[in-house]
């Protein structure tokens, strides 16, 4: 008996409980006829990937404050959970202040019950923060490839660029709105910076392979494999004037 | 624990250039994608809370965006002059060698994406974006246990579109 088609696609695409991929993988080392349907699988899988990424741009730059600003904020159900228990108690004052309503007399009742048996307790809610700022931030991202070059054009006194990696799929460059225009070339990221004392942020991605990053044609930092050169640690904040 | 303002701004920097890239993909339009995909995350932001699968629900509200608004596109096209239309659908400007055989080749891909049907063609692109078969499955409206067959089947319908591209003139 052969594995049918969905099991094969499955395995191809790591689509199984490691019980069914055991089981599935034993029946491919002694069945040559699944054997090759599954390699075909794999290849047409390789080769739609392939072509995929053909046709491939970068992500134009985007002003996340932007978006926020254009998205007035519906109360969160939590909120919207406040504001019927506000409506409810509100309706339950009324209620109690009314004349000769029976609920004062139960308020009471219940009241006299409950401090028979303890003591009220008291807290005091916790406060809650501002509501943070929205960032005005402008920025882009791209797939880093085999090898991806940051380049920062100019020297930037109090400038800096802090630089971390991450277990995202895309390097990305934001600094503050205004501060910079991005510009992706093949294989470079181009950031044309101006004399501003800002700091920019670029996230790399663990798995990219070769990430450099430029400032006025001198490299400041290489990321090659898993290593750091210099050797600074994740994340660093390097200038941008030296 | 995380306020949503920071989870959103954490899934628009983990997620936004994903969804224009799926987006890209499936119109071709960097311009109309990126639209999109900004207005899915507009969308999260206004209601205020996060879905179960944010991702998924994201990629979701972005292609049905990029569905409403490639049919207002058509219809747009559809009422533009025939001067404009020909300079909408005509080919870019010569260039040097290698730049002309990538840009042919980028045209084939397109081409053999275009000749899948909406199904397939949001198939292999969420997949090779890196979805779950769930994710996919939720996304399109399928049913989850038979995703792998039909992923199979659209891989092969972009191999005969791609080769039958390859031999168009």
């Amino acid at each position: 008996m052969h594995l049918d088609e969905e099991t094969i696609q499955r395995l191809v695409d790591d689509e199984l409980t490691p019980e069914r991929a055991l089981a599935a993988r034993q029946h491919l080392a002694a069945c040559e006829p699944c054997r090759h349907r599954a390699n075909e699988a794999k290849a047409e899988r390789l080769a739609a990937e392939g072509w995929l990424r053909i046709v491939d741009v970068p992500a134009p730059p985007v002003d996340m404050g932007s978006i926020l600003r254009a998205a007035p904020r519906r109360p969160s159900h939590r909120m919207r959970w406040a504001a019927g228990f506000l409506v409810a108690l509100g309706a339950a004052g009324a209620a109690y202040a009314l004349p000769g309503s029976p609920v004062r007399a139960w308020v009471d009742d219940a009241v006299h019950w409950v401090s028979g048996r303890r003591e009220a307790e008291t807290s005091v809610p916790p406060s809650r923060g501002p509501e943070p700022s929205m960032p005005t931030v402008a920025g882009i991202s791209v797939a880093p490839g085999r090898h991806l070059v940051v380049v920062f054009v100019r020297r930037q006194e109090g400038a800096s660029v802090r630089v971390s990696l991450n277990d995202g799929a895309d390097v990305r460059v934001t600094g503050p709105s205004g501060s910079a225009s991005f510009v992706s070339e093949a294989e470079r990221l181009v950031i044309d910076n101006r004399p501003m004392p800002v700091a920019f942020d670029v996230r790399i991605p663990r798995a990219a392979p070769r990430v450099e990053i430029q400032v006025a044609g001198e490299r400041i930092l290489l990321k090659e494999g898993a290593v750091l050169v210099p050797d600074v640690g994740s994340p660093v904040v390097l200038p941008l004037s030296r | 624990m995380a306020s949503f303002h920071e989870r959103f701004t954490e899934l628009f920097e983990m997620h936004y250039a994903r969804i224009h890239r799926v987006l890209h993909r499936f119109s071709g339009d960097s311009d109309l994608a990126a639209d999109c995909a900004q207005g899915a995350f507009v969308r999260l932001y206004q209601r205020g809370s996060l879905p179960d699968a944010p991702e998924a629900w994201l990629v979701t509200v972005a292609l049905n965006l990029l569905r409403n608004e490639r049919s207002t596109h058509r219809r747009r096209r559809r009422l533009l002059t025939p001067a404009r239309g020909e300079e909408v659908l005509a080919d870019p400007p010569p260039a040097p060698d290698r730049v002309a055989e990538a840009e042919e080749t980028r045209r084939r891909v397109r081409r053999a994406l275009d000749g899948l049907s909406e199904r397939e063609r949001a198939m292999l692109i969420l997949h090779a974006e890196g979805y779950r078969y769930r994710d996919i499955a939720t996304a399109l409206g399928l049913h989850e246990p038979s995703v792998g067959t039909l992923l199979a089947r659209a891989r092969r319908a972009f191999r005969r579109c791609y080769e039958d591209a390859f031999h168009a003139p």
